[in-house]
């Protein structure tokens, strides 16, 4: 399996594992020019931005060190631009899964409410 | 979602009432502290998010603010996140808003919730007092400094929980301030424990009556740290108002025994002769109190007097007329109080046994003037006693006789000091040392054979119109403590006696 359909697979791992505790799926890889969220939630009465991250153990890196500074502020444009797109005035937060796949058993870890925004005032 | 918490924060000595409002809002999920505030201030963010989550309480996933009025004041330090965490939790709805006006809220949060010490608590709790609050919610650790304040609900809390439960109608942790004790002073020293010297108790006696400074000269080994050490013994007790005074300072720069809930005993400070400028009268970006300010309604040692550095006596002639020193920076221009009772020692030349009879001096006369010139006149200006301390001669060291007991020496102190208070009642001043010249010419009243002698003295001992002044002073004084209306010649004779550097120099 390459890297591209790696990821897939995850997300599709994440999906079924949210479908499970009671989230709701509004939408998968919502892509817009500023970047891309893996999948939109509802959970209870919060509206939650989900990114996977996908990895095989053993790996020198954890998942959730790939989850930088960076990468944590696009998701925000992302989410800011979605919500704007949709007119939604909701409580949000940003969740991350973590899933590891190690000799075949696969662990998956759901990290809600996983970043703030940091503000310069 | 807006809701309201008070808490107290210290400017100088004197609290304030701050107003912490909280809004929890939706938007990017953010948590912001506004209103001045500094480092430990904006790190409360932290503590009070796991404080809340640890002590099982949903951290709300919302755009949170945080305000912290007066917002031109500059917020330092961890005190408020006690009510930064109780104001979210308010604006949650599990504490009850219109009872948490009643009360102010200080304390450090922990991880866990714990709620830890803090400094200044006593000015805290009489801002509170001030502003009419009901009570404050304080840290237990923290709680018996402001016990001291009546009319004021003191709820000592360990954990965040206790805050919720009190607030939910469990009044387990309300403590009441303790009924006005009198105020007790104990002292493990005592004058009957210094051989001999009775020359200089009774100096220091008229030193702590009229609250003379005092300088005391003397060979290494004569006893004057001994005798400086014993000087808070024989100064009346403090008052209630006093008391109060230096426990605040103590409160604020976090050195209060941990025991006592007033700090009782008159202040006796120290320093090392290494002493800087900022040590001794305060002083850093925001100010805080020195050993003069440290000292305040007690007594400033500064031992090997010529040790100092020569910039850091210079500072002490302000604080020494006004009795408070201002500090200003470009922050913040703070006032603290200073009133001491200054005690010198020094030894009268280099090797140490200038006039001293036991051992012959080493050291030239070019020496000896440069080491006493260390002094400047107008430090010296401003002491009034010179006392000189011999060493003991082998007859009194083995002497066995008990000499007299503080408590003694301390009630005769306390019967002239009402005299003067008397006298001094419709001026702002309260002891003799404080005169100014008018004030001198008003109260020091000669009779003609102590006229006389002071004449005398002036043409004699070539003693100065500045002399003269403290002359007039000290006697005064010494006749405060013989009972006297009249200032009469041996009075005079004594006071003459106490300025042996006036012929020195």
């Amino acid at each position: 399996m390459n890297n591209c359909s790696l990821g897939r697979a995850g997300e599709k791992l994440a999906e079924n594992f949210l479908n499970k505790n009671g989230y709701k799926i509004l939408e998968k890889n919502f892509w817009c020019r500023y970047g891309e969220i893996d999948l939109i939630a509802k959970d209870k009465d919060y509206l939650s931005f989900i990114e996977v991250k996908f990895s095989r153990s053993f790996n020198f890196i954890l998942p959730q060190e790939k989850i930088t500074k960076g990468k944590q502020e696009k998701i925000k444009k992302v989410a800011q631009y979605y919500l704007n797109f949709k007119k939604i005035k909701l409580d949000f937060r940003f969740d991350v899964i973590l899933i590891v796949e190690d000799n075949s058993k696969t662990k998956i870890e759901l990290i809600k409410n996983a970043f703030w925004v940091k503000e310069r005032i | 979602m807006l809701a309201k918490a008070y808490s107290n924060a210290v400017v100088g000595i004197e609290g304030y009432l701050v107003e912490v409002e909280i809004d929890l809002a939706q938007g990017l999920p953010a948590f912001n502290i506004v209103g001045l505030p500094d480092v430990a201030v904006k790190e409360a963010k932290e503590r009070v998010r796991a404080a809340i989550k640890n002590s099982g309480f949903q951290f709300p996933v919302k755009r949170i603010t945080v305000n912290l009025a007066p917002a031109d004041i500059r917020k330092k330090g961890a005190a408020f996140d006690l009510p930064i965490a109780v104001g979210i939790l308010a604006a949650l709805g599990v504490i009850e808003e219109e009872t948490l006006a009643n009360y102010t809220l200080v304390g450090e949060l922990s991880l866990n919730g714990a709620v830890k010490k803090i400094t200044g608590v006593l000015s805290m709790a009489l801002a509170a007092k001030t502003e009419a609050k009901q009570g404050i919610i304080l840290p237990k650790a923290n709680a018996n400094e402001a016990t001291i304040v009546d009319d004021l609900e003191i709820i000592a809390v360990e954990n965040l929980q206790d805050v919720i439960n009190f607030f939910n109608n469990d009044r387990s942790n309300l403590m009441r301030f303790n009924q006005q004790q009198p105020i007790k002073d104990q002292y493990q020293l005592d004058y009957q424990d210094v051989k001999g010297q009775e020359y200089a108790k009774r100096a220091l006696e008229v030193a702590a009556t009229g609250r003379h400074n005092l300088v005391m000269i003397g060979p290494p080994g004569s006893g004057k740290t001994m005798l400086a050490k014993r000087l808070p013994t024989i100064l009346p007790p403090l008052t209630r108002r006093e008391a109060v005074e230096v426990t605040k300072i103590f409160s604020i720069i976090d050195q209060l025994p941990s025991e006592e809930s007033l700090i009782t005993n008159r202040p006796f400070r120290a320093p090392h002769h290494t002493i800087s400028n900022a040590g001794l009268i305060g002083g850093g970006r925001i100010p805080q109190p020195g050993e003069i300010s440290l000292a305040h309604h007690g007594v400033l040692f500064l031992d090997e007097l010529t040790e100092f550095k020569r910039r850091v006596l210079e500072i002490l002639r302000q604080p020494l007329e006004e009795r408070e020193i201002t500090l200003n920076r470009s922050a913040i221009t703070l006032t603290y109080p200073c009133e001491f009772l200054l005690v010198a020692a020094l030894n009268p030349c280099p090797c140490g046994y200038y006039g001293s009879s036991g051992r012959d001096c080493s050291c030239t006369p070019y020496q000896r003037k440069k080491y006493l010139n260390k002094i400047s006149g107008p430090i010296l200006d401003r002491i009034d006693i010179h006392l000189e301390v011999p060493r003991l001669e082998a007859k009194q060291l083995t002497n066995y006789q008990q000499s007299e007991k503080s408590l003694t020496i301390r009630e005769r102190v306390i019967n002239a000091q009402e005299i003067q208070l008397q006298r001094f009642s419709d001026s702002k001043i309260s002891y003799n040392a404080a005169m100014n010249s008018k004030e001198v010419e008003k109260y020091c009243q000669l009779d003609s054979l102590a006229a006389k002698m002071i004449k005398d003295a002036i043409s004699n001992l070539k003693l100065s119109a500045r002399a003269y002044d403290r002359v007039l002073k000290l006697a005064r004084t010494i006749a405060d403590l013989a009972g006297s209306e009249v200032i009469k010649v041996d009075h005079i004779a004594e006071a003459i006696q106490y300025r042996s550097l006036d012929r020195v120099l």
